[in-house]
């Protein structure tokens, strides 16, 4: 039996989420966003996978046992922010033990970070991102100008919670107070180039690839009507009578996605240094604009339909996050 | 032994904090929620068995619950839990039993509601406050002059207690202090400022709370700044030991006239269980801070002189509840 263990954690708000009680109104019931189901596929007559969750007021839990594999499932490297240096200085202190997503890595994920470590790739558009902290409007405009950076420009506030981005879109010629929406206490935000990837028919298109060990499987393609897609059912609104197209073309891409057509996605995976993440993108005359790529993700997302994926399509994510698991156990650590 | 059934609330926000977390384990944690003001510590277990369920969340249900003698409701803020506060009114409805601090009344304890219900009362300065929600920093100053209100005001986010997270606007200069916070439709409230130091140039700051109208001290803190809160205790009284025993004196012998304000104020609240935050001025008038029920009695940190006063409001709780609940 080998034992995996998987580190998940609370954000720095140490906040969590109620969803409902139990019909008596005594028991909460609560969700972790952090808790990504990742190796639930694995065969558990091989695989023992405890789950440590970190993170809260008073944080630093131990696990029970000592693991043959640890699962790094914070994913987010702004939210979490303590969490992850925790693990990070767990991860140096048992470096005999492999990791799925070494901590390190996955501070390469804000976009700041990505846009340095990838902007020097050719085949690829990484739209110039800087992390500010300001105290007034003034400070804003004036960091964001000695960044390099001007109008039109998303302007997010860093490591809300997953669902609720704290985003505008700032448009040139508009003024900026606009950004008075924004406070200006110290705390971090990304200001990101806004780089309009609508395409001539009028649809924004964002592709979803999964690189799972040294595979990348097709996860999504999205048409919308919006620039900023959060998810299946928002991105839809307005589409009612071009839903069959769009739904065939979403279709198409899944069936027919060849990693050999998209070189660069390979590229992006070893720069990221990260064993399972997503990579989010939009196609501009073939060339790749990068929107995001993350580990926090799950091709089981709850938004996806019953029947999105074929059981061909499953069974090789599955067999992918088998064949990730047995190669990093048989890697050992650092 | 009465039965007692604690309400308590998720946030709008439907997130809830963990105050500890121990075991690494999702079903172990110890969480607190914001908006609900925990009394299970002051419960008496001799006297009454309680059941405390939670209301609110992403997928709200109305529980269903044996019955019981009396129903508490501890949700308390309707600036941050209105959705759970709103499912209450609902839930208690089906209940026969009496309720105390009946959800629908809690909606009267908004800062801005409780001026407009308080500021007539005689002995009593509810400051002017109003609530606005702002989308630029510009719109301040028209919306605080349309309500016949100038400089100095205390600027804060509405939902949010204690003295962290507010500023004092003293004039235009000050306006620049805002940009901290986000104007994104959001609720805020302008205090007019009653500068309320003594004639030693201390602030008091007292704590009343009220009992089925009957007043008890549950602390005066003292200090040289004009924004008190807990931590303020360092700055003179912890120094000083007379600052001590003036607060010592206060809570063993308060003034009795507090106990005309503690029960006019009860009678425009109709609140069973609620607190008052309030300075008192050298010709015994009250200047309200807030009152409402979100007033912690138990923060853990508490000893010597005044577990008396702490004592005396638990006992006065309990005797409440199991009144209500014997009719």
């Amino acid at each position: 039996m080998i034992t995996i263990l998987q580190i998940s954690a609370i954000g720095d708000s140490n906040e969590i989420l109620m969803h409902s009680t139990t019909p008596d109104g005594l028991k909460r019931n609560i969700e972790i966003e952090g808790l990504n189901p990742l190796l639930r596929v694995l065969n558990p007559a091989r695989y023992r996978l405890e789950v440590l969750l970190d993170g809260g007021a008073n944080a630093g839990v131990r696990p029970l046992s000592v693991p043959q594999l640890v699962y790094n499932a914070i994913s987010e490297p702004d939210r979490c922010s303590q969490a992850l240096r925790r693990a990070e200085l767990a991860g140096k202190q048992n470096a005999a033990i492999p990791v799925i997503n070494r901590p390190e890595a996955i501070r390469g994920t804000t976009p700041e970070q990505l846009c340095r470590r990838l902007e020097n790739i050719t085949e690829l558009r990484v739209p110039k991102a800087i992390r500010i902290a300001p105290h007034s409007l003034r400070d804003t405009q004036k960091m964001i100008e000695s960044g390099g950076l001007k109008p039109p420009l998303i302007f997010k506030e860093s490591g809300t919670a997953p669902g609720e981005p704290n985003l505008f879109l700032l448009e040139e010629g508009i003024s900026w107070h606009t950004l008075e929406r924004f406070a200006f206490d110290g705390r971090p935000y990304d200001v990101i180039e806004f780089i309009d990837t609508r395409d001539s028919d009028g649809y924004y298109r964002k592709h979803r690839v999964y690189c799972i060990g040294d595979r990348l499987l097709p996860g999504h393609l999205i048409l919308s009507k919006q620039w900023h897609v959060t998810d299946d059912t928002t991105a839809h609104e307005g589409l009612e009578g071009d839903r069959a197209s769009t739904e065939e073309e979403e279709t198409r891409f899944l069936a027919r996605f060849d990693p050999q057509n998209y070189p660069v996605l390979n590229t992006i995976r070893q720069h990221m240094d990260l064993d399972y993440c997503c990579i989010d993108f939009a196609l501009n005359d073939d060339q790749i604009i990068l929107f995001n790529v993350t580990a926090k993700h799950h091709y089981f997302s709850a938004e996806k339909r019953e029947g999105y994926y074929s059981d061909v399509q499953i069974r090789a994510f599955n067999e992918a996050v088998e064949a990730m698991v047995e190669r990093k156990i048989n890697s050992g650590g650092v | 032994m009465i039965r007692l059934l604690n309400i308590t609330g998720v946030p709008d926000t439907n997130r809830i904090a963990v105050t500890e977390n121990r075991y690494g384990d999702m079903n172990r944690l110890t969480i607190s929620m914001m908006g609900t003001n925990s009394l299970e510590a002051l419960f008496d277990p001799t006297r009454m068995q309680h059941t405390t369920i939670t209301l609110g969340g992403v997928e709200p249900l109305l529980p269903a619950v044996a019955h019981q003698d009396v129903v508490l409701n501890t949700i308390c803020d309707p600036d941050t839990n209105a959705t759970a506060l709103h499912q209450a009114e609902a839930f208690v409805q089906s209940l026969e039993c009496p309720i105390v601090n009946q959800p629908s009344r809690l909606f009267r304890t908004t800062r801005d509601a409780t001026y407009d219900l308080l500021h007539d009362l005689d002995g009593i300065i509810a400051p002017q406050t109003i609530r606005i929600a702002p989308r630029s920093l510009s719109e301040i100053p028209e919306m605080v002059s349309a309500a016949s209100m100038s400089y100095p005001y205390i600027f804060r986010s509405a939902g949010e207690h204690g003295g962290k997270g507010m500023v004092l606007v003293t004039s235009e200069a000050d306006l620049e202090k805002l940009e901290r916070y986000a104007f994104d439709g959001r609720d805020f409230y302008v205090i007019a400022f009653n500068d309320f130091h003594s004639d030693d140039r201390l602030y008091r700051k007292s704590r009343l709370i009220v009992i089925d109208g009957v007043v008890y001290p549950r602390h005066q803190i003292i200090t040289d700044s004009w924004n008190v809160h807990a931590e303020s205790r360092k700055n003179v009284m912890e120094k000083e030991q007379r600052y001590r025993e003036e607060e010592q004196r206060f809570l063993e012998s308060p003034p009795e006239f507090l106990q005309d304000y503690g029960q006019k104020i009860y009678e425009k609240l109709g609140l069973e269980f609620f607190g008052i935050d309030c300075s008192i001025t050298a010709a015994n008038e009250l200047i309200l801070f807030e009152v409402n029920a979100c007033m912690r009695i138990v923060t853990g940190g508490e000893g010597g002189y005044h577990m008396p006063a702490i004592e005396r409001i638990k006992t006065a709780l309990n005797t409440m509840l199991e009144e209500k609940a014997r009719g």
